[in-house]
């Protein structure tokens, strides 16, 4: 990935430019935002898979046991359109992952954890944003039709 | 609306990079023009040979696809809306794979391709879909079953193409709110391109089993230069469907 000086107005930019490319389903449906949650792990996989890519990451805890997470991305065209690649985030990057926990708690079919993802931090302080459907479906109230 | 999102968004954007440059928050856009981060291309209305404008592109809605203003409901319709709101719009046909219907688009770019007798209309997402109008002077299919995107006919009004599509199910909602319609809705489209790097439409929907009057709403495109619309198979790994639970899982 090309490493930028970005002015936080570009930042702001590009953000706002995620906006419109998501919005498959609704996040409050499937997605709690009262339960933010911040993972710190190694990534195992991107499955590049519609309607949402996934984005695996294993975790270990004090103890040794290991955790799958799978964090909900935005679509492939998407997050190609945002510059991503199939090298953007590779087998054991070590990352930080932000996002929000599923509603119903369950585990997906494969045994990962089930969250939706907003931002990504590399160790060396990078962030790869990954849009989040929070930002883009509308409110249930407040916002219009 | 918009208003109310984009300060969502500029919230986020600015408590997360507050502080932290530099960075690369996000990779730029690999090619061109992108959703709407850039300007437009510049230059004069392109036309066909034959003298007409050509709306041949890739047009991205950017952010104005979920822009439909207040649409005036009937207070059955409303209650509809109502109950699907208070269910976090779990039900919404987008979310399990299904086509948006007319006049709902969704956020990824859609691709004209023009003829002198017809244009087809492909849109990237929600699923792929295709919608054609007809410029042949024929008119709306007679025996038709009820269709997902309905049947379009079109027709020139000087350098406005106007696009009449009727024959809806009542499947899709209008917006991701949950605005619902009957099989009487009837959406006239005025497609314009002021300039070379715009597309504009006009819509008017008309449903007067739902609405209380027509209700008309306008979008704004942006060409997409240096873009092809992308593969989006919806229903690859849509495990959404199964955790779209709503307020009480």
């Amino acid at each position: 990935m090309i490493r930028y000086g970005t002015s936080t107005a570009v930042a702001v930019m590009l953000l706002l430019s995620a906006v419109s490319t998501v919005a498959h389903h609704s996040f409050a449906a499937e997605y709690d935002q009262n339960k933010p949650v911040s993972v710190k792990g190694t990534v195992n996989r991107v499955a590049w898979v519609n309607p949402h890519a996934y984005l695996y990451i294993n975790v270990k805890d004090d103890k040794g046991k290991l955790t799958v997470w799978a964090f909900e991305l935005l679509s492939p065209n998407a997050l190609a359109r945002q510059g991503w690649n199939n090298k953007s985030l590779v087998y054991g990057d070590e990352v930080t992952v932000e996002g929000y926990a599923a509603r119903d708690g369950k585990l997906l079919a494969d045994g990962s954890v089930h969250a939706n993802s907003r931002m990504v931090t590399k160790t060396d302080g990078r962030k790869v944003y990954v849009g989040s459907s929070l930002e883009a479906t509308p409110a249930p109230a407040g916002r219009g039709q | 609306m918009r208003t109310a999102a984009a300060s969502l968004v500029l919230l986020l954007a600015v408590s997360d990079l507050r502080g932290q440059a530099p960075q690369a928050p996000v990779a730029p856009p690999s090619t061109g023009n992108s959703m709407g981060s850039e300007k437009a291309p510049t230059g004069p209305t392109p036309r066909t040979p034959e003298g007409k404008v050509d709306f041949s592109g890739v047009w991205d809605p950017g952010s104005t696809f979920f822009n439909i203003g207040q649409v005036p409901l009937q207070p059955w319709a409303e209650a509809l809306q109502r109950e699907r709101r208070a269910n976090l719009s779990k039900d919404d046909p987008e979310g399990h794979c299904l086509p948006a219907g007319v006049p709902r688009i969704s956020p990824f770019p859609q691709k004209f391709v023009q003829t002198p007798k017809l244009i087809v209309l492909l849109d990237e997402g929600n699923v792929h879909s295709y919608r054609q109008f007809f410029l042949d002077g024929r008119g709306h299919a007679t025996d038709t079953f009820p269709l997902w995107m309905g049947d379009s006919i079109a027709k020139w009004e000087g350098d406005t193409l106007v696009v009449e599509t009727i024959g809806f199910n009542e499947k899709t909602w209008i917006s991701g709110q949950g605005v619902p319609h009957t099989d009487a809705l009837k959406v006239i489209e005025r497609y314009r391109r002021p300039d070379f790097g715009h597309l504009e439409v006009e819509i008017t929907m008309e449903d007067p089993a739902a609405f209380t009057r027509p209700h008309t709403f306008k979008r704004g495109f942006i060409l997409l230069t240096n873009w092809e619309i992308h593969e989006y198979v919806c229903n690859e790994f849509n495990i959404d469907k199964d955790h779209l639970v709503g307020p009480t899982p």
